[in-house]
């Protein structure tokens, strides 16, 4: 048997920075900081994609679909052969590995697509705020789960079998993505690694990396600021909480005020009502004082807010009129990870205390990157 | 002649009113008379109200000890902070030129935190030590 070169170098690249990127997006997906990781790495699997489009059809012999991308017949031949535990050799793809490829093209497409518009429409960040609505968002985030475990069953399944392969029939097939070499039976025509095409790799790496980059720089990353903002605002759709001095001055003193965007105006009413006995303390107000509040509370409640924590609360809510943000099922999930060690911490002190974890609670943002547990 | 200078006085009267009624001391002051006519005494004293500051307390119902201290702390020209986590700037006038300015704010805050500490309302006597207490120490 003889070793012959059967990948490129920008395909070997291609298959080692898909595998990392997207494990690093899955890996960060695990916690809302990491958000910023999970896009970054979301923005360089979407590139390494397109690149691996073009190189497919203007790569080198192994790396074009034309070479390794067969019909039924011959993929079910390669199947039977495989369960019978004596597959049929190629010196590049087989047809099994073929359909893999291209089914995780597709997925890591959908879950690109499906991310872009999660981000936009829910998180409000990124370049294409404003192009779709949060109801639209929760259904691509639905598809976006779906396509990203889809993702991952097709990546174990190619990862058993590039394993037996090694160890059963002795391939050297991983360590062949590696070096570029592999042995191969009989007389092939040996695909030739030609240096032009290196040239042309290059170009294709190059297009890769700068629509990564362009989606992680255009702007709208670090705040709903900019132009988003007023595409927002164009819509109708962001209503930046406006602070008010009078809330702030009565309802921020025991606690931080809290932000009127998590309950709907009806919790917010029975609140208002009830502040001679206000969870165990005297909170009453003037008359005047507390309409006056009211009236603002109701304004900038949940009912009429547009961000993404707002939407949920609301729908976990239904119809019931909690008293309590903390007591609602969608916050109690969202902290269902943080004991009440973490709660009791001196920095913290109680879970009313929003602002402790959440820097941006005063302006009605729980953005997942302004989030820090403060250590003691 | 007689009108304009009768005029002249009253608006005069009446500017001085308003800053006399804009004055936060003057406002304090009246509150601190009040307060003394209440209580039937002539003068406070910043020592009970120290005292009354640093007194502890079990709740009834709570059966914790409470105290003003246990959210302005022992040193009232330090910050505080309430059982919920805010942080609470020093009462002592010394440390925070606005305690003790607006009597409206101040009665707000008797109400709440001695029926919080002492499960009634505080004497006028004891408001009035305390206020006095508040804006001599240094
Ligand atoms: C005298 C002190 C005090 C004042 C003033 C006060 N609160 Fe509270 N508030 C509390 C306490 C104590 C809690 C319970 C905190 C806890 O459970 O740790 C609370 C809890 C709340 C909660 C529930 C928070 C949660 O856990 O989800 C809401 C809502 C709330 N307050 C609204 C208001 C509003 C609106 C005002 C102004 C009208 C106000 N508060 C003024 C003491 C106060
Ligand atoms: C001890 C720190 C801490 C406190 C106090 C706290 N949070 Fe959070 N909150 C977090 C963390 C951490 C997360 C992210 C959890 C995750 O996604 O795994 C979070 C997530 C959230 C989210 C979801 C954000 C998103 O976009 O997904 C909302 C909304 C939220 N918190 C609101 C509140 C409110 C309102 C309060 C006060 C009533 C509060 N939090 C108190 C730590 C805290
Ligand atoms: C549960 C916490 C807590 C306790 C205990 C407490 N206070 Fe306070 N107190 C506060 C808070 C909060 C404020 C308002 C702070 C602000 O507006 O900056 C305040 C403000 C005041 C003010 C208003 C001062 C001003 O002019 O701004 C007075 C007077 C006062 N407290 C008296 C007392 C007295 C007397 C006691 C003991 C009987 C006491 N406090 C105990 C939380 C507390």
């Amino acid at each position: 048997m003889k070793k012959i070169k059967v990948w490129d170098l920008p395909t070997r690249l291609f298959h080692w920075s898909f595998a990392a990127a997207f494990l690093s997006a899955f890996a960060a997906s695990s916690r809302e900081w990491f958000l910023d990781y999970h896009v970054l790495s979301g923005s360089i699997v979407l590139g390494l994609v397109a690149f691996r489009v073009v190189w497919g059809f203007s790569g080198n012999p192994n790396a074009r679909f034309s070479s390794f991308v067969r019909g039924w017949s011959e993929t079910k031949g390669f199947l039977s052969g495989l369960l019978r535990l004596s597959p049929a050799r190629y010196p590049g793809h087989n047809p099994a590995v073929a359909w893999v490829i291209l089914a995780m093209l597709l997925f890591a497409s959908v879950l690109a697509a499906t991310g872009i518009i999660v981000y936009s429409g829910e998180e409000m960040r990124g370049p294409f705020v404003g192009f779709f609505s949060f109801e639209t968002a929760e259904k691509a985030g639905l598809i976006h789960s779906i396509a990203a475990y889809s993702f991952l069953a097709i990546a174990a399944v190619h990862v058993a079998a590039a394993l037996l392969h090694d160890i059963i029939w002795k391939e050297g097939l991983i360590i062949s993505m590696l070096t570029g070499s592999k042995a191969v039976e009989g007389v092939h025509d040996a695909p030739v690694v030609e240096r032009p095409l290196l040239k042309k790799g290059a170009f294709a790496v190059l297009g890769a990396v700068t629509i990564s980059a362009v989606l992680v720089v255009l702007p709208g990353h670090k705040d709903a600021s900019g132009f988003t903002r007023t595409l927002l605002e164009d819509q109708g759709g962001l209503r930046a909480l406006e602070r008010n001095a009078l809330y702030e001055e009565e309802c921020g003193s025991c606690h931080n005020a809290l932000s009127p965007t998590l309950l709907p105006a009806r919790s917010w009413e029975k609140v208002m009502a009830g502040l001679g006995e206000h969870f165990g303390d005297d909170a009453s107000l003037p008359e005047e004082t507390s309409a006056e509040i009211l009236k603002w509370l109701a304004a900038s409640s949940a009912d009429h807010a547009f961000s993404e924590p707002s939407k949920k609360m609301i729908s976990s809510i239904g119809d019931k009129t909690p008293l309590r943000i903390t007591e609602v099922s969608y916050w109690k999930r969202k902290h269902s990870d943080i004991g009440n060690d973490v709660f009791s911490r001196k920095g913290v002190s109680s879970r009313t205390n929003c602002a402790a974890c959440h820097p941006g609670a005063p302006l009605g943002s729980f953005d997942d990157r302004d989030i820090s547990i403060p250590r003691g | 002649m007689r009108i304009v200078k009768g005029l002249t006085a009253l608006s005069a009267l009446f500017f001085a009113g308003s800053v006399f009624a804009a004055s936060p001391s003057a406002q304090m002051n009246a509150l601190l008379d009040g307060l003394k006519k209440e209580a039937g005494v002539a003068s406070f004293s910043a020592e009970e109200g120290k005292k009354l500051y640093n007194a502890k307390r079990v709740h009834s119902q709570k059966k914790e000890e409470r105290s003003c201290t246990t959210c302005h702390t022992s040193n009232p020209a330090a910050p505080g902070k309430t059982p919920v986590g805010k942080v609470i700037e020093p009462l002592s006038q010394a440390a925070n030129k606005e305690r003790f300015t607006d009597p409206k704010k101040v009665e707000k805050w008797f109400k709440r935190n001695c029926e919080w500490v002492l499960e009634r309302e505080c004497t006028p006597k004891e408001k009035g030590d305390f206020i006095t207490y508040m804006t001599t120490v240094k």
